[in-house]
């Protein structure tokens, strides 16, 4: 259900995090999942409790704001050609380079655990990152994403 | 009874994400029952810290704390989870 809307860019050419965070919260939007200014929101979440995560040397980040800007629970996927800055999670002061964006729509907190957690043990699993990272067609990281156990 | 809180910049991602893991180590460390995790937004947590014996956060540590602060951005990256969860036994045992 998470990756039913299938949305994935590949080695987008994005520039900037607002930039990649639009696209994806873009394609939310057209498929009905999230509110028309849930771009907007996110953007500002991000200026006060950043979301880039250090991951073995990778940099993710897991955008993500509050569930009124939600309408049904969603996950929005994206990998970069060159890395974009993001702030980090534990040092606002600190930017990361992010290869990897995992943007989350995200409901009722209780009922995403079980999501929330296979997410975690992803991008706790270097060979599945490095995975997901090369993948070229969307099919094929949705296929890794859902063999993961994130349906 | 501990009081632990936990928290992140919403309340609903990364603390949900880090609450089930740490509910999971504590129980299989022996300290089933012996704890109580309330989960909040990082805003909350100097109102709600006095209160709470310390706080694992995945966000900066804020102001004006009031019980001893402990990073949980272990909890996500996986590097130095062990280190965080030792911080974590030490509390539990005060």
């Amino acid at each position: 259900m998470y990756t039913n809307g299938q949305i994935v860019l590949l080695k987008n050419a994005a520039q900037t995090k607002e930039e990649i965070i639009r696209l994806l919260s873009e394609e939310l939007y057209q498929k009905g999942y999230v509110t028309s200014d849930f771009a907007t929101a996110v953007l500002s979440r991000e200026t006060v409790y950043p979301t880039g995560l250090d991951i073995n040397g990778l940099g993710v980040a897991i955008p993500h704001t509050d569930a009124d800007k939600v309408q049904s629970p969603q996950l929005a996927f994206a990998t970069l050609k060159e890395p974009v800055a993001f702030q980090n999670m534990v040092d606002i002061s600190q930017t990361i380079n992010v290869s990897m964006v995992f943007l989350l729509a995200i409901k009722k907190s209780d009922e995403q655990v079980f999501m929330l957690q296979k997410l975690i043990e992803i991008f706790q699993n270097q060979e599945l990152m490095d995975q997901l990272q090369k993948v070229e067609q969307e099919k094929e990281f949705i296929r890794i994403i859902r063999q993961a156990g994130i349906q | 009874m501990k009081k632990i809180l936990l928290a992140c910049g919403s309340g609903i991602a990364t603390s949900t994400a880090v609450n089930a893991k740490l509910t999971q180590m504590l129980e299989e460390n022996g300290y089933a029952g012996k704890f109580k995790i309330t989960q909040c937004k990082i805003s909350e947590v100097p109102a709600l810290s006095a209160e709470h014996d310390f706080c694992v956060a995945t966000t900066m540590q804020p102001t004006e704390m009031k019980c001893p602060f402990i990073s949980g951005i272990s909890f996500l990256t996986g590097a130095g989870l062990d280190a965080t969860f030792q911080e974590i036994k030490t509390q539990m045992e005060k």
